[in-house]
């Protein structure tokens, strides 16, 4: 007993010395690339070690919860830390306390304090930077709550020891696509959480672009040292989780004794160092997106990633779900085409890809509005186009299985990115022109893309109301072939 | 338009109310004309007849106000300038703004500074001279003001608060700067938002205020130079030129050509770092890390380029009225013309990679647009001007120091958004290269000054700088000091129309349209 | 995507090793003019002809007031020939306090935060600040970092000669900075106005607003400059002048001279 409380221990103590380290060689790595000799992998700790050094400056505006949250978020990342594997396999003394739905908790008790605390001190940009990390923070909720859940379904427990031994062994395990899929999730949850490109600019000087800088402008001196350690932490937490629990289970120590913990302190490092180099790239490459949908024709690809999802879901669902899984390929794939050639046609009517200079297009053009519509209706699944009845047949695959709670949230989530796709269209279509709508003139669609938009949707309406026998065996043969692949 | 054209129009429709004074050799024509007809005539002259606008100059003369609206139109139509005049003890003036809306701040600076008060200007006052550190009353410009005498008696407005525009419940002001963000210059950005949206902006500016015009008074035309080339550093040479230019055109004088070579070859390599500058600041703003620090490694070469051809890295101290104040060799301008050209190259290949950059387009696609009738009727200028599909550039309009017989291409975009801007930035980069390849192998041998005499006199000198059209009114005395120093920089014109650019865009993308627009603030300000 | 990344590699690091030994490469410093001996018409044709009242003479002795050289060149080009003129960087001066707020301990050697403020400046100095990290010359790894927020500045870094209407930001700003702190003034116009100021509606540098602990003259002064002053304002660099806290005297009256060490 004496030695897990060591070992819990020792992990924190690896937290807190190594999370600033990240950040350095982040840094670091990232100046390189710009040609830069960069700061010392160490600068991290000189910063802080220095702000310990400095006076703090607190405006008169703020309250106990400006004073009060700095200590906070310093120990949330270390609460987090007694409950997830960081070094070794089997779980330490204080691991009781809380398993991963709690540890996310426990982050986010730390990120909603972190967001009052910025609007506490009557700074303009504090409220706005708070603003924009709930909003950032709101769209990965779910995506959160869908990984954990996933995690704990596949894995048969939620607590995060036994989630990372699923993954082990059996090897192939760890090749299961919803583990795939799970990897990447949560990469791109990283990215949000810890503010980095494309979806913010962690390095960025202007206030009125920042999203998780701003919550920090208004800390001086020791404060702004724990804001900022407790920030490095956080981010090594979610390594940890990451790298520990989905992407790399393995190198951890599975003996009692002081040696093989020990061990595992370079493996995580080394794990996390492979890391550190795909974000440098990833930072490195792209610019800072705009969380917005502005292009139409942007729309439609998003709503790909949409079926990929329902695909999944209804490959989940045995092999009566492979049978739809195949249709809704099929269907979705017809159905996008068409989508596209619409919305390609209507770039050509009006020269903008924009959808707030879009409006009434209906008047204007009257064939391309109507194609932009019925690509909308067809992509979102009403009848009578193809995905219809692919959606269909998975809800029937579903209920036929007894997986009622994730036909429900199915059915949820359509509704949903239908209701989305068809407001932006909508409004494009039928709408009155504001102000900052682009006049368009009747131009005369050429004859090629009136004949490809018919050619392109006569598929989508004919496996709307009637499935070829020929098709029907096909998809049965290939469903059959999937059967091994796709049973849990 | 041809002047004797312009002059049968003019005196067709006003007959009686103007006369006019033409100057066949240097093209400008003075058409003094009486203030009831003053809006309609500057109206025709900007909306139909196809001039633009180059400034308001106001001058305290010793018994009556001057008022000089100056006008430009292409080689063959030359310049215009407008006079009213007034008895000193009369101080309204008809307002030209709802004709010739590009004259509005020029309109606004005029009352902060010589207390004019023109009728049907919408707004008049907090321009210049702050509401919250200066009271009514202070005309610095006129001559009965001393420009050491520091003003301690301060009466300002205490409970000034900015205007708003946007009264819809729900809207909230944002208020940012002057000291804001890492690097910035000063400026005060009022934004109205109800949300993520800018509905209005509305920039305050002249927190950078250094009174040029006021402290030039008094001054030897040597000292004046030194300031026209120090009030905004990063194009130094190109307003020092066009100070030179006025007082060559005082003391009809004629440049040496060697000195004219020379002139176009570091005006252009000014330009190139400019852009370059720009471009760095562009991918800056959109976080694209790599591009931006490969811009900045081009930029500080060209500082270095220019600090070894010259002397000094920002081109100071080198231009002087009547050419040159020392010779460039041939040798070290051929130097500095190859390694101009190496890196040129490593542009060209940037700007490569950065058409394949989607998440870079992306933030520059459509964003910060500026329709043309706008640009047009702001009287924009420069690369931000031509990327909205106007035309007009100096060198090619009025041309000077043998632009005219260098072949070069001005490059036009008609899209108006944030991606034409960069687009022009790097086409004019390329054309730069080019002029200055083309003024070396045109380089003669011969003296790179001439001697300058000085008459009291005045006049008009410009340039296309970096940023685009500036112009230059200097009034000279007779003991050769200055007496009117008056300066109508391509940022006046640009941070007017700033405003066009970032209504109803994100406030995300604020940072980027403020990048794409190229403004300076220093150079606005004097 | 990852063409970025190559680009970046393929470059390789561009950046400069000073402060370990001095960087020479062409244009990277405009250079000052030097004191020294002249005829004693030599010296009346300097000290008139400079616009700025930078150089004061006594018999055959010229010294120079480095808080006034604006760079025109004019001493160097137009009056004398043989005019010495100097090519290095190192150049700022630093005023001696014994203020506590205001001097650094050894944790501030390379972690230092600088907020900078334009009180009016022309574009030059500022731009040379920007060039501080690009990667020629590279700030960050001497532990220099830019911040847009007072809280978490340790140097205030101002610009230009400060005109009327930025007092009182730069005042707010330099009050909302925790201690210890330093201000380190670029540029001349940071010293003694430049051509500008003292005028109506701007000062004669900052040290009339604000207690100044590193001056870098220059109009501008090149990076090198800058980051000269910077490693002063830390202690990891001597001064090239120390000097007691004073202002400069408008221009018109005598100016202060500070000769430099020959």
């Amino acid at each position: 007993m004496f030695n897990r409380i060591l070992f819990n221990l020792i992990q924190v103590l690896v937290v807190m010395a190594f999370a600033p380290l990240v950040s350095g060689v982040v840094t670091r790595l990232k100046e390189i690339i710009q040609s830069k000799r960069g700061p010392s992998i160490f600068q991290p700790y000189r910063d802080l070690w220095k702000l310990f050094h400095k006076d703090e400056v607190i405006s008169a505006e703020s309250s106990w919860l400006f004073r009060f949250t700095p200590y906070l978020l310093f120990v949330v990342p270390i609460f987090v830390t007694l409950l997830i594997p960081v070094l070794t396999t089997y779980p330490l003394f204080f691991a009781f306390m809380g398993d991963m739905l709690g540890g996310g908790f426990v982050l986010s008790l730390g990120g909603f304090f972190a967001v009052l605390a910025a609007v506490d001190t009557g700074n303009p940009y504090g409220p706005m930077g708070a603003s924009r990390t709930r909003m950032v923070s709101f769209l990965p909720e779910p995506v959160f709550m869908i990984v954990f859940f996933t995690v704990s379904f596949v894995a048969g427990s939620t607590i995060p020891y036994i989630v990372q031994q699923h993954w082990v062994t059996p090897v192939a395990n760890f090749f299961e696509p919803s583990h795939v899929l799970l990897m990447l999730a949560f990469l791109m949850l990283i990215l949000a959480e810890g503010g980095r490109i494309p979806v913010d600019n962690p390095t960025g000087h202007f206030e009125l672009a920042m999203i998780d800088e701003s919550k920090s402008l208004e800390y001086s001196g020791r404060r702004f040292a724990l804001v900022k350690w407790g920030g490095y932490m956080k981010f090594f937490v979610l390594l940890c989780i990451y790298h520990n629990v989905l992407v790399t289970p393995w190198g951890l120590a599975q003996s009692q004794t002081l040696g093989a913990v020990l061990l595992a302190i370079p493996l995580v490092l080394l794990k996390i160092l492979c890391f550190v180099i795909v974000l440098v790239i990833i930072e490195s490459s792209a610019a800072f997106l705009l969380l917005q949908v502005r292009d139409y024709k942007r729309l439609f690809a998003y709503s790909t990633v949409e079926h990929m999802g329902i695909i999944f879901v209804a490959a989940g669902f045995g092999v009566g779900g492979n049978y739809s899984a195949l249709l809704q390929i099929i269907g979705h794939s017809l159905t996008k085409s068409f989508c596209f050639y619409a919305a390609g046609l209507a770039l050509l009517v009006l020269g903008t890809r924009e959808i707030a200079a879009v409006r009434g297009l209906i008047r204007t053009s009257p064939f391309a509005a109507t194609m932009l519509l019925l690509g909308a209706l067809a992509i979102g699944g009403a009848p009578p186009f193809a995905v219809f009845l692919s959606e269909f047949s998975i809800f029937r695959a579903g209920l036929e299985g007894k997986d009622y709670v994730t036909v429900a949230l199915l059915a949820i989530f359509i509704a949903v990115a239908f209701f989305g796709i068809l407001l932006h269209v909508n409004r494009m279509v039928f709408g009155s022109p504001t102000p900052s709508s682009t006049e368009t003139d009747r131009k005369p669609l050429p004859f090629t893309c009136v004949l490809t938009l018919f050619i392109a949707a006569v598929p989508v309406l004919v496996l709307g109301v009637y499935q070829p026998q020929a098709l029907h065996v096909l998809l049965d043969l290939a469903a059959a072939q999937l059967a091994p692949l796709t049973s849990s | 338009m041809k002047i004797s054209d312009l002059q049968s129009q003019v005196e067709q429709r006003w007959p009686g109310r103007t006369k006019f004074g033409i100057d066949l050799a240097s093209s400008t024509c003075e058409i003094e004309c009486s203030q009831a007809v003053l809006g309609e005539l500057c109206g025709r002259l900007f909306l139909s007849w196809n001039f633009s606008f180059a400034g308001l100059i106001v001058e305290e003369l010793s018994n009556k106000w001057q008022l000089r609206y100056c006008f430009y139109g292409d080689q063959s139509t030359g310049l215009v300038h407008v006079l009213v005049e007034a008895q000193l003890d009369e101080r309204t003036f008809p307002s030209i703004v709802k004709f010739v809306h590009a004259a509005d701040w020029h309109e606004r600076e005029a009352e902060d500074m010589f207390g004019l008060v023109f009728e049907g200007h919408p707004f008049l006052g907090d321009f210049v001279l702050h509401d919250d550190a200066w009271q009514e009353g202070v005309e610095p410009m006129r001559r009965s003001f001393s420009a050491q005498t520091p003003v301690t008696e301060r009466r300002p407005k205490m409970d000034w608060r900015p205007r708003r525009i946007v009264h819809e419940s729900g809207a909230f002001v944002m208020p940012i700067g002057p000291v804001f963000s890492g690097l910035a210059e000063s400026v005060h950005f009022q934004l109205e938002t109800v949300g993520e949206d800018v509905i209005s902006s509305t920039p305050r500016l002249f927190y950078k205020y250094r009174g040029i015009e006021k402290i030039a008074e008094g001054r030897s035309v040597d000292n004046v130079l030194l300031l026209a080339e120090r009030f905004s550093a990063t194009t130094a040479f190109a307003h020092g030129l066009a100070f030179c230019h006025a007082i060559e055109s005082i003391g009809q004088v004629e440049v040496p050509v060697r000195a004219r070579g020379l002139r176009i070859f570091v005006a252009e390599l000014e330009r190139f770092r400019h852009h370059v500058g720009a471009i760095e600041a562009i991918c800056e703003s959109t976080a694209l890390s790599v591009a931006a620090s490969q811009c900045a490694i081009l930029e500080e070469e060209l500082l270095r380029v220019s600090g070894a051809l010259t002397g000094h890295r920002y081109l100071f101290g080198l231009v002087s009225p009547g050419g040159l104040t020392k010779d460039l060799s041939d040798t070290a301008c051929t130097e500095a013309l190859g390694a101009s050209q190496q890196i040129l190259e490593k542009l060209n290949e940037l700007e490569r990679m950065l058409r394949f950059s989607s998440s870079f387009l992306d933030r520059l696609e459509e964003v910060g647009f500026i329709p043309e009738r706008n640009a047009m009727v702001y009287g924009l200028v420069g690369p931000i001007a031509r990327a909205s599909g106007l035309t007009r550039d100096l060198r090619k309009a009025q041309s000077y120091d043998g632009y005219e017989d260098h072949t070069f291409e001005v490059p036009v975009e008609r899209e108006g958004d944030g991606y034409a801007r960069l687009r022009i930035l790097f086409r004019e980069t390329r054309e730069a290269v080019l002029l200055m390849g083309h003024a070396l192998r045109a380089l003669r041998t011969g003296p790179i000054a001439a001697p300058v005499p000085l008459p009291a006199g005045a006049a008009l000198g410009w340039v296309e700088a970096p940023r685009g059209a500036a112009f230059h009114w200097v009034r000279v005395e007779g003991d050769g000091t200055v007496s009117r120093y008056r300066i109508s920089p391509p940022s006046f014109f640009n941070w007017h129309g700033f405003h066009l650019s970032v209504e109803n865009f994100a406030f995300q993308d604020f940072p980027i349209i403020l990048a794409t627009m190229d403004l300076s603030v220093a150079e606005n300000d004097r | 995507m990852i063409q970025w990344v190559n680009r970046g590699i393929r470059t390789g690091i561009k950046t400069t090793i000073y402060p370990t030994s001095p960087e020479n490469a062409a244009g990277v410093t405009p250079g000052l003019p030097q004191g020294g001996t002249h005829s004693p018409e030599e010296v009346q044709a300097l000290v008139e002809g400079c616009p700025t009242h930078a150089i004061s003479g006594q018999d055959d002795q010229v010294s120079i007031d480095y808080r006034r050289c604006v760079h025109c060149f004019r001493c160097h080009r137009q009056l004398t020939e043989a005019f010495g003129w100097s090519q290095d960087y190192e150049w700022a001066g630093a005023n001696e306090t014994r203020d506590p707020r205001r001097t650094f301990g050894k944790e501030f050697n390379r972690s230092i935060y600088i907020l900078v403020v334009d009180a009016g400046d022309c574009g030059a100095c500022l731009n040379e600040v920007k060039q501080l990290n690009n990667p020629y010359y590279n700030m960050h790894r001497l532990g220099f970092f830019i911040t847009p927020t007072p809280r978490h500045a340790d140097i205030l870094v101002v610009v230009g000669p400060v005109t009327d209407h930025m007092r009182v930001a730069l005042q707010k700003t330099y009050e909302a900075m925790p201690h210890p702190k330093k201000v380190v003034a670029v540029g001349a116009c940071a010293l003694s106005g430049g051509v500008f100021g003292p005028s109506f509606v701007s000062e004669a540098g900052v040290a009339k607003i604000l207690p100044v602990d590193v001056e870098v003259p220059g109009q501008p002064p090149p990076p090198l400059a800058i980051l000269h002053g910077l490693l002063v304002a830390v202690g990891r660099r001597s001064p090239a002048v120390l000097f007691s806290p004073a202002t400069t005297p408008p221009i018109g009256e005598e100016p202060l001279t500070s000769p430099r060490a020959q």
